[in-house]
C-alpha cells in the first residue's frame, strides 16, 4: 500500500489500527508545517523541536479521540499551537504588543488594555542575528503578540481559511478576523518603520 | 375553527368573500359560519359593503383633463443634455467615492479575496480616483507579498526518528485481555466470519433456504414412509409418544422423592415442622417472626426503591 497516495483520514484510520507506517506518514506530511508554526511562535530552534515533538507524541497517543469530521491538520495544529502558547506563557517570552485588547472600542480602551511584558527570550536584535528568522518580516513577526502571530501564520504560511483558523485557535470567526487584520496592521507599521 | 368562542377575523371574512382562501380553509370557515350566528351576521355586513363597493359608478374627469395633465409632464431632454447629466452623476459619484477612503480593513479584504465582485469593482474604481488609497493599497500589497514569501522551516535531521522513538516509549502497553474479553473478541470474529458467509442477494438467500430445508424434507419423507405402514397410524404414534412422556415424568418424580428422603436439609426441615406442630406456641412464635421479617423487608424495599429519600450534597 502506498501511504503517500492516501488521504489524511485514511492514514489516520490506519494509524488507529496501530500501524507504525501510518504514523510515519503523518509525521512526514506535517513535520515541516508544525515545526514552522512552533518555531515562529517560540523563536528558538531547540525549544521549537521539543514542542513540535511533544505535539506529535500527544496527537499520536490520542489518535483514537480524533474526530474525523474535522481536518486532521486543524486538530494537529491546534495541539501544537496550544503547546507553543503554554510554553510562551511559562517562559514569559516575547509578548510585546502595540495594540490593546481586540475588543477595545476606543483609543483609551486600547491604551488601557495594551500590555508590554518583559521579554526573557531573545531580544529583537537577537531575532535579526538569528539567520533562519532573520529579515524584516521575520523580525516584525517576532514582535507580534502570540495570538496575532498564530492567526497570521496559519492564514499566510499554511493557507488555512478564516474558518479553519478559528477552529484551530478555538475562537469565534470575528475574533480571528480581528487578529489577522490587527496583526497585519502591526506588521505594516513595523515594515514601514524599518524602511524609513 | 368550529369553536364559537374563537370568532373569524374580519380579514378572514373578507378573504372568504373575495375567494382568496384555500379549499381546506374555505371549508373550515363555512363550517364555522354554519354554527356561529355572530360571524354569519358580520359576514352579511361585509357582503353589503362589498356589493356597495361593486356598485360604485365610474366617474369621468372634466373636459380637457388629458390635455392639462400632458401640459404638466416634462418633455424628454435631448441626447446631449442626457449625456451631460450622466457625466455629472458619474463625476459626482467619483467625487463622493474619493471622499470616503477604503480604510485598512477594506484594503485587506480586497487583497485577501474576501470582497464580492461588486465591492471589488467599486474598490478599484475608488482607487483610480484616490491616490491616497492607491498608495496605501501598495503598502498592504508589500505586507501580503512579504507574508506570502515566508518559507516553511524544516526541523533538524533525525527529528522524525526522535518523535517516533518518543511516541513508542510513551505508548502504554496494551493490557492483557481477560478470559471474557478474549471470548467476546472470538465471538465477534466468528460473527464477522459468519456474516461474510451469508448471501447478499435474494437469489443467494433462496439457495441457502433450499439447502437448509433439505434435512426437514428428509425427515418429513421418512415420517411419511413410516406412517404409510398399515399397522402404524398417526394416532398410534401419538399414543406411543404420550406413554413415553408419562414414563419420563414418573421417573423424575421418583428421583425427586428419593432425593428428598436422602437429603439432610429436607430431614431437618421436616423435624422442625414436626416439633412446631407438637408445640402450638412455638408455631405461633415462628409465624410471628416470619411476619416481622416480611414487614421489615417490605419497609426497606419501600424506602429504597419506591420512595427514595432526596439526595443531598453535591455531585463530584
Amino acid at each position: 500500500m502506498d501511504y503517500a497516495q492516501l488521504e489524511d483520514r485514511e492514514v489516520v484510520s490506519l494509524a488507529c489500527e496501530g500501524r507504525q507506517r501510518a504514523f510515519r506518514e503523518l509525521l512526514t506530511r506535517y513535520e515541516k508545517p508544525v515545526f514552522s508554526l512552533v518555531f515562529r511562535m517560540v523563536r528558538d530552534r531547540e525549544r521549537a523541536e521539543d514542542v513540535a515533538q511533544e505535539a506529535f507524541v500527544k496527537a499520536f497517543n490520542a489518535i483514537d479521540t480524533y474526530d474525523p469530521r474535522y481536518k486532521f491538520s486543524s486538530w494537529l495544529f491546534k495541539i501544537a499551537n496550544n503547546l507553543a502558547i503554554d510554553r510562551l506563557r511559562k517562559r514569559e517570552l516575547d509578548t510585546v504588543s502595540i495594540h490593546g485588547a481586540p475588543d477595545a472600542r476606543s483609543n483609551e480602551d486600547e491604551e488601557r488594555t495594551s500590555i508590554t511584558l518583559p521579554s526573557t527570550g531573545e531580544s529583537p536584535e537577537e531575532y535579526v542575528e538569528n539567520r533562519e528568522l532573520g529579515g524584516q518580516i521575520e523580525d516584525a513577526m517576532g514582535r507580534l503578540r502570540p495570538e496575532y502571530r498564530t492567526a497570521v501564520l496559519l492564514r499566510h504560511v499554511e493557507g488555512h481559511t478564516y474558518d479553519e483558523v478559528a477552529e484551530i485557535m478555538d475562537v469565534p470567526l470575528g475574533t480571528v478576523k480581528t487578529y489577522i487584520h490587527r496583526g497585519r496592521a502591526e506588521l505594516k507599521e513595523m515594515l514601514a518603520g524599518a524602511v524609513a | 375553527m368550529n369553536d364559537p368562542s374563537t370568532h373569524l377575523s374580519s380579514e378572514a371574512l373578507q378573504a372568504y368573500l373575495e375567494g382568496e382562501l384555500a379549499a381546506e380553509r374555505t371549508e373550515k370557515v363555512e363550517a364555522h359560519l354554519a354554527g356561529c350566528s355572530r360571524c354569519a351576521s358580520e359576514l352579511d355586513g361585509w357582503r353589503l359593503v362589498f356589493s356597495q363597493l361593486d356598485e360604485l359608478p365610474g366617474l369621468e374627469p372634466s373636459e380637457n383633463f388629458a390635455e392639462r395633465v400632458m401640459a404638466e409632464v416634462p418633455t424628454r431632454p435631448s441626447l446631449g443634455s442626457r449625456l451631460m447629466g450622466t457625466l455629472r452623476t458619474a463625476m459626482g459619484r467619483r467625487i463622493r467615492n474619493a471622499e470616503e477612503h477604503l480604510g485598512p480593513d477594506r484594503l485587506q479584504e480586497l487583497l485577501d479575496g474576501a470582497l464580492g465582485q461588486g465591492d471589488r469593482r467599486r474598490a478599484h474604481a475608488h482607487m483610480e480616483a484616490c491616490p491616497a488609497c492607491q498608495s496605501e493599497f501598495q503598502e498592504w500589497q508589500t505586507v501580503f507579498t512579504s507574508l506570502g514569501s515566508l518559507p516553511r522551516l524544516a526541523p533538524s535531521e533525525g527529528f522524525a526518528r526522535r518523535v517516533m522513538t518518543a511516541f513508542q516509549a510513551s505508548a502504554s502497553p496494551a493490557p492483557t485481555p481477560g478470559v471474557l474479553d478474549r471470548a467476546l473478541q472470538w465471538a465477534g470474529a466468528m460473527t464477522n466470519q459468519a456474516g461474510r458467509l451469508l448471501p447478499s442477494t435474494p437469489r443467494g438467500w433462496t439457495g441457502l433456504g433450499a439447502i437448509a430445508s433439505l434435512p426437514a424434507l428428509g425427515v418429513l419423507a421418512l415420517m411419511g414412509a413410516v406412517t404409510a405402514h398399515p399397522l402404524l397410524t398417526l394416532c398410534g404414534l401419538a399414543t406411543f409418544l404420550s406413554w413415553r412422556v408419562a414414563d419420563g415424568f414418573q421417573a423424575a418424580m421418583a428421583w425427586g422423592s428419593q432425593w428428598l428422603a436422602d437429603s439432610a436439609v429436607a430431614g431437618a426441615l421436616w423435624e422442625a415442622a414436626s416439633a412446631a406442630s407438637a408445640s402450638p406456641s412455638m408455631a405461633v412464635a415462628g409465624l410471628m417472626a416470619l411476619w416481622a421479617l416480611t414487614l421489615a423487608s417490605a419497609w426497606i424495599l419501600y424506602r429504597n426503591v419506591i420512595a427514595p429519600s432526596p439526595v443531598t450534597g453535591r455531585h463530584a
